[in-house]
């Protein structure tokens, strides 16, 4: 840190300073005297003067004052008849006197400047201190940013003048020294965003203060950043609109989001390829049925027409019987490849008596061969809600299969599985709720409240992970989903999803 | 007139069944269930049972059984499917005639019960001679059956004749009258009839 000086010394000791004052006057006298002598004139006042001056900047006020002493004294002993004695004429008082006062007045003039020099220090002083306090609250600033991986820039739109913290510079990997432009800043922008960009500019233009967008932003390595970017828009006391903008590199914690929900997208599909798997003796003696009626119809009507003479209806109803057959075949593998598809996922209002229909259509062998008797009850003209249909069906089958393994072992009564809808008023207005109820072994308190939880299973070739995947699923549709107890034996699980205010399309 | 019962939940299988065995001028009777087929009172004639072996309520197999006890005894022709041969396995051994597994070929399946039908229709022929002999066997009188268990199980005339106390020319006439009522040519075919009717086990009581 530089500090202004004024002198390049410290202040002087007393001593010092005053041995100074009585060397720099006595030398004054002494040069007034060899020049007495040698030239017969002396400009003895001006000298004593500049030796006082020069006391007064060196040494200060004590010094100079008796800097002013000795130098009367010296000018009444030297200067003014009779030289050698302390004695004054009368008429040389007015000499005196305007001497003396002329020194006083130069001591105070150094006073005084002094005293604005020693103000000056202390002003330069107090303004360093407060430049070095702002340097660390931006060098904490900057640290902060960096922390938080926000930087932060202000833009003035009538001058397009862009102002950009350290942090924003390195988040946005910016080259200060090009004077970048609003439109190169744009450039930068991923294509697809700019028109969100330029949406949100004329929004801001329009008057809105406050904006909160993400923004994918090409970073120089030709990778991609995600931007979290905040802007609020501030009137300066001069009247000028700013923009100030927070940007938060939120990339990783993107990333991270996207991974979980991969992973849960991943093992929803695996959880329903498991489902089908376990249901796979029943599934290709669905597609088998058919296929073996194909074969046979073929066969049949082959022999038709050999006959003599051939029977022409007959082999037109066993080609028709094929075609039919070949349609429901193809049917139970669309059912199959929906369930087994990996596809995004995809929200429209559908009927959710569709889906439980489509559920019983898939389960119908498993229903068969478990010797379940199954009720429907579905409420006619039930509003549509907002889902993915494979999702919701995944829903309704885990909870059916669920409820048929739940009376796997029941003997001694029906194995009744109800399936219900219901668009409820009251308490649930506006949902849609669906109920599974069958009169299996029940849920003891125990594993009521750890149903849902990922991989709580009582079933030896369980995954437990069937109940969990239906809440994360229903709880993403903005739904619930609960179980009970019947009064009865068994148990009742519910979902209850918000219905759709469109109409289905 | 042949007769094929189909027994399978599946209409496609069954409508496609039903033409196949038309088209080679069978008779066919189609049922959804077991259930159905029990209650429907089958015409007489050489038939055979075509039946999917896993079948909703009672399996095919279940049904096998329930024929059996019931004295119902008609071949059975099972239709299976993937995995099902465990099964196959327990029917075979009940006295399946044949195994198909969906989808079979046409040729095997009317193999198939042309075999079942060619067997039903031997166990009908061997059902009605065995009723014929049996009405032959009644009309004899019991000195008659007495000299024909005698004589079948390889005694001569002479010691018959020492056995039930007459004489070897009694025994000589009884014998002739039991092999004319029983239609017997020669003592070799009384012989069989005897083994047809399980006198053999008479014989084997005495002493
Ligand atoms: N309808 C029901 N009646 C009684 N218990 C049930 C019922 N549904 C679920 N449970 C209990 O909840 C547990 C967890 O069910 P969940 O569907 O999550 O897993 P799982 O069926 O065991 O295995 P999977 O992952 O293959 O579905 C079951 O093991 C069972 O104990
Ligand atoms: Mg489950």
């Amino acid at each position: 840190m530089s500090t202004f000086r004024l002198r390049w010394w410290p202040t002087p000791p007393a001593v010092l300073a005053y041995g100074v004052a009585i060397l720099s006057v006595t030398a004054a006298l002494a040069l007034a005297l060899l020049l007495e002598a040698w030239v017969q004139s002396a400009p003895t006042v001006s000298l004593f003067l500049c030796a006082i001056m020069f006391v007064a900047w060196y040494g200060g006020l004590g010094p100079s004052v008796l800097a002013v002493v000795l130098a009367t004294v010296y000018f009444t002993l030297f200067m003014v008849e009779p030289t050698g004695a302390v004695a004054v004429d009368g008429h040389d008082v007015p000499r005196i006197v305007l001497f003396i006062l002329t020194t006083v007045f130069v001591i105070l003039l150094s006073a005084a400047q002094q005293r604005n020099a020693q103000e000056l220090v202390r002003v330069n002083k107090a303004l360093l201190a407060e430049v070095a306090q702002r340097r660390r609250v931006e060098a904490y600033l900057d640290e902060a940013q960096a922390l938080s991986r926000t930087g932060s820039f202000g833009w003035t739109p009538a001058s397009n003048d862009l102002f950009f913290s350290k942090e924003c510079q390195r988040l946005l990997e910016l080259d200060l020294d090009q004077r970048p432009s609003f439109d190169d800043i744009l450039a930068r922008v991923h294509a697809d965003d700019r028109p969100m960009v330029h949406a949100v500019r004329e929004r801001s233009d329009a008057g809105q203060p406050d904006h909160d967008y993400e923004i994918r932003w090409r970073a120089l390595a030709g990778t991609t950043k995600i931007l979290h970017v905040r802007a609020h828009r501030v009137r300066l006391q001069s009247g000028e609109e700013e923009l100030v903008v927070a940007v938060m590199d939120v990339t990783a914690a993107r990333r991270a989001q996207e991974a979980l929900h991969a992973t849960e997208v991943a093992l929803t599909h695996a959880a329903r390829v498991a489902t089908l798997g376990e249901m796979s003796a029943s599934i290709a003696h669905e597609v088998n049925q058919p296929l073996a009626a194909i074969v046979t119809n073929g066969a049949a009507g082959a022999r038709w027409l050999d006959r003599q003479p051939p029977d022409l209806g007959e082999v037109r109803s066993a080609i028709e019987r094929m075609i039919r057959d070949a349609q429901r075949a193809s049917e139970v593998v669309q059912r199959l490849r929906a369930l087994a598809r990996k596809a995004p996922v995809e929200r429209q209002p559908i009927d959710l008596n569709e889906v439980v229909g489509d559920s019983i259509a898939f389960l119908q062998r498993e229903i068969q061969t478990r010797r379940i008797v199954l009720k429907s009850e579905l409420r006619p003209g039930l509003p549509p809600v907002v889902a993915d249909r494979i999702e919701l069906q995944q829903v309704v089958i885990n909870l059916m299969v669920n409820g048929m393994q739940a009376m796997e072992r029941v003997s001694d009564r029906p194995r009744l599985l109800l399936v219900r809808t219901s668009s409820e008023t009251g308490s649930e207005a506006g949902q849609a709720v669906l109920a599974v109820q069958d009169s299996g072994i029940g849920l003891d308190s125990a594993s009521l409240t750890r149903l849902f939880n990922p991989f709580f299973t009582t079933r030896p070739a369980g995954l437990g992970l069937g109940l969990s995947i239906c809440r994360s699923i229903v709880e993403s549709h903005g739904g619930r989903i609960w179980a009970s107890t019947n009064e009865g034996p068994g148990a009742t699980f519910q979902v209850a999803l918000p219905l759709s205010t469109e109409r289905i399309a | 007139m042949s007769r094929v019962f189909v027994v399978d939940d599946e209409v496609a299988v069954r409508e496609a069944l039903d033409s196949l065995f038309r088209s080679v001028d069978l008779k066919v009777d189609l049922f959804a269930s077991a259930a159905e087929f029990l209650q429907y009172m089958r015409p007489d004639g050489p038939s055979c049972l075509v039946l999917d072996i896993r079948l909703p309520g009672v399996s095919g197999l279940d049904f096998q059984d329930e024929l059996l006890r019931a004295g119902i005894r008609i071949p059975i022709i099972f239709m299976t499917g993937h995995g099902d041969i465990p099964m196959s396995v327990r029917a075979m051994k009940a006295g399946a005639i044949d195994f198909l597994a969906k989808p079979f070929r046409d040729q095997d399946m009317l193999d198939a019960v042309a075999a079942a039908l060619k067997r039903d229709q031997q166990m009908r022929e061997a059902e009605s001679a065995n009723r014929a002999l049996r009405e032959a066997y009644e009309r004899l009188t019991t000195r008659e059956r007495e000299v024909m268990a005698l004589v079948t199980s390889g005694l001569m005339n002479k010691q018959v004749a020492g056995e039930l106390g007459l004489s070897e020319i009694t025994i000589k006439i009884h014998r002739s009258h039991a092999m004319q009522k029983m239609k017997a040519r020669s003592l070799a075919d009384l012989v069989r009839m005897s083994e047809s009717l399980g006198l053999q086990a008479a014989k084997s009581r005495r002493p």
